[in-house]
């Protein structure tokens, strides 16, 4: 209860910070509403003179870099700035002498600016969808009310799984000093085995068998093929699931160590 | 009843060096020394006592600091602070000490401070009256009430130090810890503060522990004062005590003309010895002026440091 609290106005604060900026607040729409553009572009392009790559269709494809791009952001792990801020200066010390602990604040502050952010995205990923129906580009059957409802529920679960990802890389600046070069790698390889690069199923083999065993298909290409009914709801929360107790207790881990270091290093 | 307990207290911590052997060696080898922070120290505070913890630049006084508030781990050594040990930062621990760093911030850039205090109160988990009436008696004695809705970056310095200041003593603490508070301050901030501690420790009986290098600080908030130097602690005891071992100690400022050119003299001398050196001065020259001062705690402690 006391947690639910805390997390509760830890993610108020930070909604409120995210919304100091009301010109930031809204130019956040265009950006994302860009790369939006150029993908469609682009796919359009790919499908001069054809009407399917590799069982996919135009429309479908659409429908894929959409979820994707709806996905992306809020599964992708990343360091978190403050984090790695807190504990490259020493600022980390200031949230010691609080009686909350610092993994529950960095989560709760992540989720209230992304809780923003969500409503940003939701807006815009949505009104371009309608546009692009509008234009012809998708095809009403790969609209979907109840694949849209299963989705909900599955990003829910993804989301969640990226931010304790993101925490995890977080707290591994204890031990590296500098996050740059684990931040560089993985926004280098993320992108190809989520499949938000291009979806799974066009990779070679050997990489698909790679994919297989790590989290990663879990936050993009599965989601969206929940959306769209190629893969069944409840494995796939299930599978989320576990790799949010796998990662939470790596979090968990990588904290307790991490702290160590700290207190016992610092001077 | 002891507020802190500190039995041959020792911080060791290692820092990196950089070797200059060769780049390549560097890129695979980096090695550590060890430093010496705090060596093997103990004193016991009572509650209510307004202690002064001075010394140079990394003598160690924040890293002691640190140790009872329960940030750093020490390398050996006993901390029973309200009788806790501070570094296995229990919850009800950390409830009861607050913990000022004029360096650092808690509070947050583009938000007022009263956003961020609505956060500590649930943090704290403050209940509505005992928040509203340390907030309220926090805000009066800082003069800060127009100073909570205002997004902190708006704030002067000044300001922003009189908001930080009510947000790490919001939950009412029973020891506080004063990490340089006064730091980079102008002189106005610089005294309300100062009045703040004083009535803060005098209406409330907390116990406080105070690191500064502003000594006036300490000479008018302190009743006792601990010197640490390279770690240990040279002195320990009463302000009046230190003061009165010096009393005899005199500080001359002497404008002498010679030669039709005036010439500005600091000497520090024993009290029986003014009058012999004022008259080998007026033999040099004629005296213009001249002051005699008894030694500041400032003179004091450079002279005790610079002995060593």
């Amino acid at each position: 209860m006391r947690l639910l609290a805390i997390a509760r106005s830890t993610a108020s604060l930070s909604w409120r910070e995210a919304t100091a900026y009301r010109f930031n607040f809204a130019m956040s729409f265009l950006v994302i509403a860009i790369p939006f553009l150029l993908q469609v572009f682009l796919w359009r392009a790919v499908f001069s003179g054809r009407s399917e790559v590799a069982g996919y269709s135009l429309s479908q494809m659409i429908v894929y870099y959409v979820l994707a791009l709806f996905l992306f952001d809020f599964v992708h792990p990343t360091i978190l700035y403050d984090v790695s801020e807190d504990i490259k200066s020493g600022e980390l010390s200031v949230h010691l002498l609080r009686p909350l602990p610092y993994p529950i604040w960095a989560f709760a502050v992540r989720l209230g600016s992304q809780a923003v952010y969500l409503a940003v995205v939701a807006v815009t990923v949505g009104g371009g969808a309608l546009l692009l129906g509008w234009a012809g580009y998708l095809s009403a059957g790969d609209f979907s009310l109840a694949g849209l409802l299963r989705f909900v529920v599955v990003f829910l679960a993804a989301w969640l799984l990226g931010l304790l990802l993101s925490l995890a890389a977080s707290f591994a600046v204890f031990f590296t000093e500098d996050a740059a070069g684990l931040s560089k790698l993985v926004s280098f390889v993320f992108p190809l085995l989520s499949g938000s690069l291009i979806p799974l199923d066009m990779l070679p083999g050997w990489i698909k068998n790679i994919c297989y065993y790590l989290p990663f298909r879990w936050l993009v290409y599965e989601p969206i093929r929940v959306y769209t009914g190629q893969q069944p709801l409840a494995p796939t929360i299930l599978a989320l699931l576990g790799w949010v107790i796998v990662t939470a207790a790596i979090v968990w881990l990588l904290w307790r160590v991490g702290i160590v270091r700290f207190t016992a290093v610092g001077g | 009843m002891n507020s802190i307990k500190v039995i041959n207290l020792t911080k060791i911590y290692k820092r990196p060096v950089r070797s200059r052997a060769g780049v390549l060696k560097d890129l695979f080898r980096r090695g550590t020394e060890e430093v010496v922070g705090v060596d093997s120290i103990s004193f016991s505070i009572e509650a209510g006592e307004f202690v002064g913890y001075i010394g140079l630049n990394g003598a160690g006084k924040t890293t002691t600091m640190k140790m009872l508030a329960g940030i750093l781990h020490p390398t050996s050594g006993e901390v029973q602070v309200l009788g806790y040990i501070p570094w296995r930062r229990e919850r009800d621990f950390l409830k009861r000490i607050g913990f000022v760093m004029g360096q650092k911030r808690q509070l947050w850039w583009d938000l007022p401070a009263a956003d961020v205090f609505e956060f500590l109160k649930v943090v704290y988990e403050l209940d509505d009256a005992s928040y509203r009436r340390t907030l309220g008696e926090m805000t009066e004695l800082l003069r800060a009430s127009d100073l909570l809705n205002v997004p902190v970056r708006n704030l002067s310095l000044g300001e922003r130090a009189k908001v930080e200041l009510i947000a790490a003593l919001l939950h009412d603490p029973e020891i506080v810890f004063l990490d340089e508070p006064t730091l980079g301050l102008d002189v106005l901030a610089q005294r309300a503060l100062r009045s703040f501690f004083a009535e803060y420790n005098r209406r409330y009986g907390k116990t406080m522990l105070l690191t500064t290098h502003t000594l006036s600080d300490v000479e008018s908030l302190c009743q006792r004062v601990i010197v640490i130097h390279q770690g240990k602690i040279l002195r320990d005891g009463s302000l009046s005590g230190l003061l009165s071992e010096y009393g005899q100690q005199r500080v001359l400022h002497v404008t002498l003309e010679q030669n039709g050119i005036l010439l500005e003299r600091r000497i520090e001398v024993d009290s029986s010895q003014t009058g012999k050196v004022l008259q080998e001065l007026a033999d040099t020259g004629r005296i213009v002026e001249f002051r005699e001062e008894k030694l500041s705690l400032e003179d004091i402690i450079a002279r005790m440091l610079g002995e060593k």
